[in-house]
């Protein structure tokens, strides 16, 4: 995501980003949100017979994401069952939770993926 | 940004449109989404989206800078007639985000926003908590996108 995506001064200038809530620089929430979609491609969706997602049931943005953090996004599957609207497919709901280098969490997001089910040779 | 007290439910407001271009939807994808349907027409036709698609999050943050851009400039009329303008506090979260349909290259998304529910936060004195449903339509006036925001708005009048 370029800056220009959420150009306020917490995201864009340290000087003025001491005086707001977060008190200091900090990455939009945006632009997280789309690290963990990259993470979690890379981790198993990129390997999984993902068709996409219905949605977000909720997201909760806990910690500032600050200038060199390490990102950790740790996954659990929450909920695993056949769509009710589509039989060749299943929907798993994930829990991710995004941790600094020092075990804070600065996301926790619980999502549907609809995936593709073996027995039914759906694309995958 | 205005003040907590100048929110009222129900006030809407339209926060601009954009246009997914093909090149815009596989450049967004290559750096954060990469699943094929975001990448190949090809690939798109064949998946559940019925053509090349857009990643969720790349409408998410189209809507973002729009609405950053819609304040900011709400910001410039209001200091212009003289009136004080409120520093937007960060959002704690949303709930209730979906992509109802496939936002498909070519189509123009229009976003607009509408407050929800308005309360003074507990924790933090001097500051409200506001619920924004914001939506995003497609160019057939079709619903594609909608999520429940939360943000930390100023009180004008700090002792309430």
């Amino acid at each position: 995501m370029r800056p220009s995506s959420d150009p306020q001064p917490m995201h864009l200038d340290e000087e003025a980003a001491k005086h707001t809530m977060l008190q200091g620089l900090s990455g939009s929430g945006w632009h997280l949100c789309s690290l963990m979609m990259r993470m979690m491609f890379d981790g198993f969706i990129g390997r999984a017979a993902s068709l996409g997602s219905p949605g977000v049931n909720e997201l909760r943005w806990l910690a500032p994401l600050r200038p060199g953090d390490d990102v950790t996004l740790d996954v659990d599957v929450t909920e695993a069952r056949v769509s009710r609207s589509r039989p060749e497919t299943g929907i798993v709901t994930f829990r991710g939770i995004a941790r600094n280098a020092r075990g804070q969490a600065l996301c926790e997001m619980v999502s549907p993926i609809i995936i593709g089910r073996r027995d039914t040779a759906g694309r995958g | 940004m205005r003040f907590f007290e100048d929110f009222a439910i129900g006030d809407r407001r339209e926060v601009g449109s954009f246009t997914f271009t093909a090149e815009d939807i596989k450049r967004f994808a290559r750096q954060f989404d990469p699943q094929r349907f975001h990448l190949s027409e090809e690939e798109g036709r064949n998946s559940l989206f019925g053509g090349l698609a857009a990643s969720g999050w790349h409408v998410a943050a189209v809507y973002m800078k729009l609405l950053v851009a819609d304040i900011q400039r709400a910001d410039r009329e209001a200091a212009a007639r003289g009136e004080e303008v409120a520093v937007a506090g960060p959002s704690p979260g949303f709930r209730e985000l979906r992509w109802i349909k496939p936002v498909l290259a070519g189509d123009t998304i229009s976003f607009s926003s509408e407050i929800e529910t308005k309360r003074t936060s507990e924790s933090r004195p001097g500051w409200g908590i506001v619920q924004i449903r914001n939506r995003g339509s497609n160019q057939h006036g079709e619903a594609v996108f909608s999520f429940l925001g939360i943000a930390f708005v100023p009180l004008r009048n700090k002792s309430d």
